[in-house]
């Protein structure tokens, strides 16, 4: 992560992002999250890289002495240039990706492995939430096309939720078991 | 829910399938996008819809415009890829669990629940009582007949029968061994089987299977046919990402291919980029969203020293 900056400058960023020091670091994490999504949605691949990028770029601003007064949009607007330099840059190597992007033999059966690691790590992943949590979850899937939107309706009822709201929780959990699961094939 | 909330939510849809089919010009989008950069509530509305577009998807919930659109437009990037084949594999997984759940609750939750009401409690530990001494009267007699089966001589049948019940066993092992065996060159989808090991019980134990998809690899040889006559066929498992060719080539004379994939009807339906050979063969990989059924002809070029494509090899397979 911000692999350019020293403490301090990080710091910097964060009293911009709010004079108190936890809700600077939830706005941090938020805004973190709306940069990837940012990138992922603009098709980049390396979305964590390039969000570091500009989270460099934009303390080196602020550090320089600029005046950010709308910090979520001055990120945005640079996250625009830096996927503007990383498609170019894409573009250049492209000749050289076609020929290592294909595949064989060897690959294909890491693949394979790595299928097999997701699995145990996903299942690894569920046995570590909380019952209730797995529960919901297994209910809210738990539907045939006619009778998905009745019976997750009666289910954001039960939890006394709209439909939007349970949806919503719904995909913080998946994220979260994508993101266990990812932790744990790194670590395999 | 107010008339402002439904059309706000309504709007938010609409934005949100522009947004993702890519139906935004720039200025609208880059507008949208700095939107849920300042509205963290807006991002996680985003995000909900694009889990539940991937489960639309997964499921086989969208017709077949809307599939296109999303193959097109969402499955761009490795990334994204990955998260639906992540989604796919979270939602078997919870969906075979619920199957499970329902199993094991049936019995149980039923047996249980009879305790549960006063009203039948002591009625049913009654009739718990009358069914345990019944059993064991019944158990008893039978214990006693089966003692006078023995004298008579009869337990060499039962041998026999029980014999015959493990044979069937083993070899319905072997058989599925064999073909487990078979399928490695073609194979469509694996499934990965814990292998029941001969037991000396005639019934075989029902484990769960968990099936694995996998990109199915064909070895093809210059030229249309096999050596039997046959064209070569590749089984595509649906949930295939795709399907690897492996071309082997009987001389290489470039340093660089490219393949073209031909239908039926001579419409070129895939090019690839740039292939290196390893020793004599090339691995060409083909997206499941190019494959239809139907016949296909692959087309290899090489590079010749001036950068010109010349025909070097053709090869010919049908997916089924």
């Amino acid at each position: 992560m911000l692999k350019n900056l020293s403490k301090t400058d990080f710091e910097q960023f964060l009293q911009t992002l709010d004079s108190d020091e936890d809700a600077a670091a939830e706005k941090y994490l938020r805004l973190r999250l709306s940069l990837e999504s940012f990138f992922e949605w603009r098709d980049c691949e390396n979305t964590e890289e390039l969000t570091d990028i500009v989270f460099d770029r934009v303390t080196k601003k602020i550090v320089e002495g600029e005046t950010v007064e709308n910090i979520e949009a001055f990120c945005i607007s640079i996250a625009k240039f830096v996927v503007l330099e990383h498609k170019r840059k894409s573009l250049r190597n492209a000749e050289l990706d076609e020929v290592s992007d294909t595949e064989n033999f060897a690959e294909n059966f890491e693949a394979e492995d790595l299928k097999r690691r997701n699995l145990e790590c996903l299942r690894k992943c569920l046995a570590q939430l909380p019952e209730k949590k797995r529960k919901l979850l297994v209910d809210y899937y738990d539907t045939e096309e006619s009778t998905m939107i009745s019976k997750r309706k009666s289910l954001a009822e039960k939890l006394e939720l709209n439909l939007n709201s349970l949806r919503i929780r719904i995909s913080r959990l998946r994220e979260k078991l994508e993101r266990c699961t990812k932790d744990c094939c790194e670590r395999k | 829910m107010s008339v402002e909330k439904v059309t706000k939510r309504t709007d938010n849809q609409q934005n949100f399938e522009k947004f993702f089919f890519g139906k935004m010009a720039e200025d609208e989008r880059f507008a949208f996008e700095n939107e849920f950069a300042a509205d963290y509530e807006l991002l996680e509305k985003m995000r909900a819809f694009e889990a539940d577009l991937i489960e639309k998807y997964i499921r086989g919930f969208m017709d077949s415009a809307e599939k296109v659109k999303f193959e097109t437009h969402f499955l761009k990037t490795e990334k994204r890829r990955n998260k639906v084949e992540f989604s796919r594999r979270l939602i078997a997984e919870l969906r075979q669990k619920t199957t499970n759940e329902v199993e094991k609750e049936s019995v149980w939750n039923w047996f249980g629940k009879l305790f549960f009401t006063p009203k039948f409690a002591f009625g049913t530990a009654f009739a718990l009582l009358v069914l345990i001494f019944g059993g064991w009267f019944l158990t008893r007699n039978l214990e006693t007949d089966k003692t006078e089966i023995v004298k008579n001589g009869n337990s060499a049948n039962t041998e026999i029968a029980n014999k015959n019940i493990n044979l069937n066993v083993e070899t319905n092992i072997f058989n599925s061994n064999q073909n487990t065996q078979s399928n490695v060159e073609t194979n469509s989808t694996k499934t990965l089987e814990k292998s029941p090991t001969p037991t000396k019980t005639p019934e075989p134990k029902k484990t769960p299977i968990e099936t694995i998809s996998q990109n199915p690899v064909l070895a093809l040889f210059a030229g249309t046919l096999r050596t039997d006559g046959e064209i070569n066929e590749l089984n595509l498992p649906k949930n295939a990402s795709g399907a690897t060719f492996r071309l082997n080539l009987k001389t290489v004379d470039y340093k660089i291919f490219q393949a073209e994939i031909t239908d039926g009807n001579g419409k070129i339906i895939y090019r690839s980029g740039n292939l290196k050979p390893q020793k004599s063969a090339l691995n060409l990989f083909v997206p499941a969203k190019n494959l239809g059924k139907g016949d296909y002809r692959i087309n290899l070029y090489g590079k010749n020293s001036a950068g010109k494509n010349e025909s070097a090899a053709d090869f010919q397979f049908r997916v089924n």
